[in-house]
């Protein structure tokens, strides 16, 4: 049901402004989007640190941690920022007016995707601050590695964030756990903070189909001075490009069961 | 198929059905441009569903509608550009003040630059442009969400139970704007009430749904009149009845 019409950018522009006006009047989820990233940050930067000042033979401890809280909190913006904005819809009562709408759904996960970007690009320029201030950690240390790095990232946030709206579309609020957790349930087997080879077999396999590991292996690679794997890029990008599809087909399909169902009478208010 | 037919709305053998229930049942209905068309039935006759299908929110099961001269689905996003929604079960944005939700919907509906100030002088509600839906009464947020519905002059203007808890001069307020509203931009009105007061004073012509079903189709006295009472509230209890039967 993603329509491939071309995209009315007034109703894009519609859509982005109506989420970021909710985040600019709601403070609490301002502190909240700051707040826990940096808690998050100072967490992994104090480790290594710590870790820096021991006798622990370990390369670049804050450069691999920081770099990597830093990477992953790019992927977790962009998974909940465009599954949340449909969740704020439901939540203050606008979703049946949304849907009842012009907007098409590629129009509202435009918008909501321009909104997630906003929403990381401030966040990450926060986060990349104080990782300078405190740990003299800069991303610039990643070179121009670090576009594809985002790039893997964020279109793997988006993939999961059209899978958890198939899941909101099809079971209403109650999917809304799966907007936190998700991201958290693959975050093990996705290597973030050590390296693939540490996990069991079985696991190693399985993280070798998610293109997270393949981000942060690559991060960990360039950060120890090797070069970026074109060959491991190719892959993740890859993988990307088939769990979006995974994700625009199984949002499509809850759309059209909650539209052929009647679920949209859920959101009145 | 073009968007000038002389048809708001046309349906053919639309139907829909919810697990065991028969919500819309091969329903056909003909609306002309300009016409105010008051739904009138029970509860679960089908006329929020009928709503819902010309919306899009809902897909039928089986039948055909065309909106504006444009046929769903594929014509979906261009009729509803030319129409608009409101309903008492119809939300707000709850941390929009009213004008930055009235932003928001200029854009989702394509408004013109000027609707917007005209919505809000026509309705009076510039002193709420700063509110929260928090801190607005019933009849306040039925304001807002009439003008909010008017910001792209509407061809159709589709009414779910408008003056649901609304006192009776918020309500005559609303009626007075929409025979307005009717008169500047002849737009096409669909509204379902149980407020009889609402169908006679503004509708044209009203068609009773029961059971998913057209059951009678006439003006609103001339029902009165075929059913041998004085006014639409006991013509309602006398359809209600036999369709009960």
């Amino acid at each position: 049901m993603i329509d491939t019409t071309a995209l009315n950018r007034r109703r894009v522009r519609g859509v982005y402004r109506r989420l970021l006006l909710e985040l600019l009047n709601n403070k609490s989820e301002l502190f909240e989007i700051v707040a826990w990233a940096l808690l998050d940050l100072l967490a992994w930067g104090l480790l290594a640190s710590f870790i820096e000042q021991g006798e622990v033979a370990l390369p670049l401890p804050i450069a691999f941690l920081i770099g990597s809280a830093l990477l992953w909190a790019v992927m977790f913006r962009f998974q909940i920022g465009s599954s949340f904005s449909f969740l704020y819809e439901a939540w203050s009562g606008n979703a049946l007016a949304m849907l009842a709408s012009p907007v098409r759904p590629i129009e509202y996960f435009v918008g909501a995707i321009g909104f997630s970007l906003t929403v990381t690009v401030v966040q990450l320029s926060v986060m990349a601050g104080v990782a300078w201030f405190g740990f003299g950690f800069t991303l610039s240390s990643l070179g121009p590695a670090i576009v594809p790095f985002f790039g893997i990232l964020a279109l793997f946030g988006l993939a999961m964030s059209l899978t958890v709206l198939g899941l909101i579309f099809r079971y209403g609020h109650g999917a809304n756990m799966l907007a936190w957790t998700l991201s958290g349930l693959l975050q093990p087997l996705s290597a973030v903070y050590y390296p693939v080879a540490i996990l069991p077999g079985w696991a190693q396999a399985a993280a070798q189909a998610l293109p997270t590991t393949h981000a942060f292996e690559g991060m960990r690679a360039v950060l120890a001075g090797q070069p970026l794997s074109m060959s491991r890029l190719g892959v993740a990008f890859g993988l990307d490009l088939v769990y979006l599809a995974l994700g625009a087909w199984y949002a499509s399909a809850g759309l059209r069961v909650l539209r052929a169902r009647g679920y949209a009478t859920r959101y009145a208010y | 198929m073009g968007s000038m037919s002389d048809a708001a709305i046309t349906l053919r053998g639309l139907t829909k059905t919810f697990k065991e229930t028969r919500a819309v049942d091969a329903l056909d209905l003909d609306v002309p441009r300009g016409q105010r068309l008051g739904i009138l039935g029970p509860n679960g006759a089908g006329k929020t569903t009928t709503m819902m299908l010309l919306l899009g929110v809902v897909t039928p099961d089986a039948g055909e509608i065309t909106v504006l001269g444009h046929r769903y689905p594929r014509g979906r996003t261009h009729a509803i550009e030319r129409s608009n929604y409101f309903a008492s079960y119809l939300g707000f944005p709850s941390k929009l003040t009213v004008r930055q939700m009235f932003s928001v919907f200029a854009d989702l509906y394509g408004a013109a630059s000027g609707a917007v100030d005209e919505a809000i002088d026509r309705f009076e509600i510039a002193p709420l442009l700063t509110k929260l839906p928090s801190q607005m009464s019933t009849g306040q947020k039925t304001l807002v969400g009439m003008a909010r519905a008017t910001l792209n002059r509407p061809d159709l203007l589709i009414l779910d139970e408008p003056t649901a808890s609304l006192d009776p001069e918020i309500a005559e307020k609303l009626r007075a704007i929409l025979r307005e509203l009717h008169a500047d931009h002849r737009m096409t009105i669909l509204i379902t009430s149980h407020n009889m007061v609402d169908i006679e004073r503004l509708c044209d012509r009203v068609v009773f749904i029961g059971n998913g079903r057209v059951i009678a189709d006439d003006e609103p006295m001339a029902l009165a009149a075929r059913y041998g009472v004085a006014d639409l509230e006991r013509t309602f209890l006398q359809i209600a009845e036999e369709t009960r039967r």
